[in-house]
């Protein structure tokens, strides 16, 4: 499923349009640890966390993280913002908290991943 | 060969994570597959993270060739007291401030362990510590393992079967016309390079000698000096030696001494398990961790000479000739190997031989000072040779062996002198060696090992205990069906292994002559 269209689904907003790509989305990773998301994330992986930190980014930029998707409308600083754009990661906020975003992610693209 | 290092700022969580980030851009730009930057990701972002969260400041050092990536972070910082408990899944010592970021889920070291070939921790509490981790750029066919420097030359096979038979730990087939090691099970032993005589497995040692330079030290073992001939005695060997152009000459043997005393010292306390084990020979080390994991706390927690040795070169240049493929992997065991070689003892015996013709023989003066070899102690036991090693083994492990304060086992014959590297006989070797006195070094100092020897993984049948059974007694239903001749035609040692491998998805049962004969006697 393409990025946006995996946007709309969890009613998010996307904050970086400029790195929107073509990329397919196939599964999410909503893992808090990070050393959880380093053994889920690959480089078809939507990340969903709470929020949003520069640990996060470096493990998308290091992985390769297409996107990632924030909870519960929490807007991230701006530096935030240019630093994913710079990564070349999509930000996208979605209103909705975990429980649903996982939800509707699972209807879309499976099961939540444990492993690549 | 491609070296780099990043420097890592303890506690700086915004640029934490850019020394992974700089080293997967390199590994991009040479084309490393993408699973392998994937697996070196995880293992060297874990490791720096460690650096920004434990320790004051550190560094990444990377060595890049074309088998394998080794990388090396190391740290000024608080060091680990109990290594052990650090790789348990869930430990964490992560401060709040690390936590609140997502750090501190015990996950650390275990993900790097995961992720890496090979791995090695080495920590002092108050100092810092050291990570090395290796990644295998390209499938292990015939490359060896950084448990093995054994290769494999497929093409000089003639299929004899020797190297089945005297493999100690059942780690070899020949399938498809081809020596195939088994990574897991090989304890890097030389037992199957001495008999196979068509060349199709030898070490991954240098062939050529490489030019020395003023700033080379050379490591040699004893055997390579009395391994010569009569006339060429160990003191006109060492003498040529120095003059081919080393800044230094060193002979393993003074880490082999200083390893005995350290040894002996440590079996005085009355609390060691008893006969303390000296780790003289890796691949007798090798050997327990695999098949002997019960008496891993018997073993003396110092590194061996030539791991040893190689720590005192530190960042010096270094050659060494190591007497055998165990010896050559702990070389690298632990380092990067950018300031290391090692070479086929072999070369080094053609090079003085070539020395000695050309320059002719020139008798070298002994020492007017006393160079009397220091006696064996009463309390160490010497055993040589591999089937001997495992009977002493399982004597100690049955609980035969009480009064025996040491033990140094060696998987060779007469140990290093035995090595099929060298081609003199042992014995005479060694009498050789006794007769030329001990020869003036600097003193040396066993080395304390930091990381705790552990037992291998081994065969594992399955991770799932559950499976595991249902695959033994798969194994036993298989070995219902096989003649149990053990002819090892169909490329494993032994049937029961074979059965082993067919379960394992390595082999199929057709794969018997015998089983294809009775199918074919059946259906006519």
């Amino acid at each position: 499923m393409k990025i946006d269209a995996v946007a709309e689904k969890v009613f998010a907003k996307i904050l970086t349009p400029s790195t929107v790509c073509e990329k397919e989305i196939r599964r999410f990773c909503a893992f808090e640890r990070i050393s959880e998301l380093l053994n889920g994330v690959t480089s078809d992986t939507l990340l969903v966390s709470g929020k949003l930190n520069p640990q996060l980014l470096r493990v998308a930029e290091l992985f390769e993280v297409p996107a990632i998707c924030i909870l519960s409308d929490t807007f991230p600083e701006p530096e935030m913002i240019n630093a994913a754009i710079e990564n070349e990661t999509m930000l996208m906020v979605s209103s909705l908290g975990k429980k649903e975003v996982c939800e509707r992610l699972t209807k879309c693209l499976g099961e939540e991943v444990k492993e690549p | 060969m491609n070296t780099g290092s990043f420097k890592i700022r303890g506690g700086d969580f915004t640029r934490a994570g850019s020394a992974s980030s700089a080293l997967k851009k390199l590994l991009k730009q040479v084309n490393v597959e993408p699973e392998i930057i994937r697996r070196a990701m995880i293992a060297a972002y874990e490791a720096e993270m460690n650096v920004v969260i434990h320790a004051r400041h550190g560094n990444m050092r990377f060595s890049l060739d074309s088998d394998r990536i080794d990388i090396e972070v190391s740290d000024e910082g608080p060091g680990i007291p109990d290594i052990e408990l650090a790789l348990k899944d869930g430990y964490s010592t992560a401060p709040p401030r690390a936590r609140e970021l997502g750090f501190g889920a015990g996950m650390g070291l275990p993900n790097i362990k995961k992720s890496s070939n090979t791995f090695t921790i080495e920590s002092v509490v108050g100092k810092g510590t050291k990570l090395n981790i290796s990644i295998h750029l390209k499938a292990l066919e015939a490359q060896g393992t950084d448990r093995n420097s054994i290769r494999v030359i497929a093409d000089n096979c003639i299929e004899c079967m020797r190297c089945l038979l005297v493999c100690p730990s059942n780690a070899l087939r020949v399938r498809g016309g081809k020596p195939e090691i088994m990574e897991h099970l090989c304890i890097d032993c030389a037992e199957c390079i001495e008999v196979c005589k068509a060349g199709a497995l030898t070490t991954g040692m240098a062939k050529e000698m490489p030019k020395p330079t003023e700033n080379t030290q050379l490591i040699v073992p004893q055997s390579l000096l009395a391994g010569l001939t009569d006339s060429i005695t160990p003191e006109l060997a060492l003498a040529v030696l120095k003059k081919m152009g080393f800044i230094n000459v060193a002979v393993v043997e003074e880490w082999e001494e200083a390893l005995r005393n350290a040894v002996m010292e440590y079996a005085q306390d009355e609390k060691r398990p008893k006969p303390v084990i000296s780790p003289v020979c890796p691949a007798v080390v090798n050997l327990i961790e695999t098949r002997f994991p019960s008496l891993i706390p018997n073993l003396a927690p110092f590194l061996s000479p030539i791991e040893a040795a190689r720590r005192d070169m530190g960042e010096k240049r270094a050659l060494f000739a190591a007497s055998c493929p165990c010896q050559c992997t702990a070389l690298g065991r632990g380092h990067l190997l950018a300031n290391v070689e090692a070479v086929d003892p072999a070369i080094l015996r053609q090079e003085i031989i070539k020395v000695v013709i050309t320059e002719g023989e020139k008798k070298e003066q002994s020492s007017s000072e006393s160079r009397q070899k220091s006696a064996m102690p009463e309390d160490i036991l010497e055993i040589y040779g591999v089937k001997h090693v495992i009977k002493v083994l399982e004597k100690v492990e049955n609980g035969f062996i009480r009064n025996i304060k040491v033990l140094e086992l060696y998987m060779c014959d007469r140990g290093c002198f035995g090595s099929p590297l060298l081609i003199e006989d042992p014995f005479i070797a060694m009498r050789r060696w006794k007769a030329a006195g001990a020869f003036p070094h600097e003193p040396r100092k066993a080395i304390p090992r930091s990381a705790p020897f552990t037992a291998r993984r081994g065969v594992r049948l399955d991770a799932d205990i559950s499976r595991a059974i249902e695959k033994l007694s798969e194994i036993e239903g298989i070995m219902k069906k096989l003649p149990g001749k053990d002819c090892g035609i169909c490329g494993a040692p032994f049937c029961s292994v074979f059965a082993e491998d067919i379960v394992m998805g390595k082999a199929d049962i057709s794969e018997c002559i015998y089983i294809k004969e009775k199918e074919k006697d059946e259906t006519e």
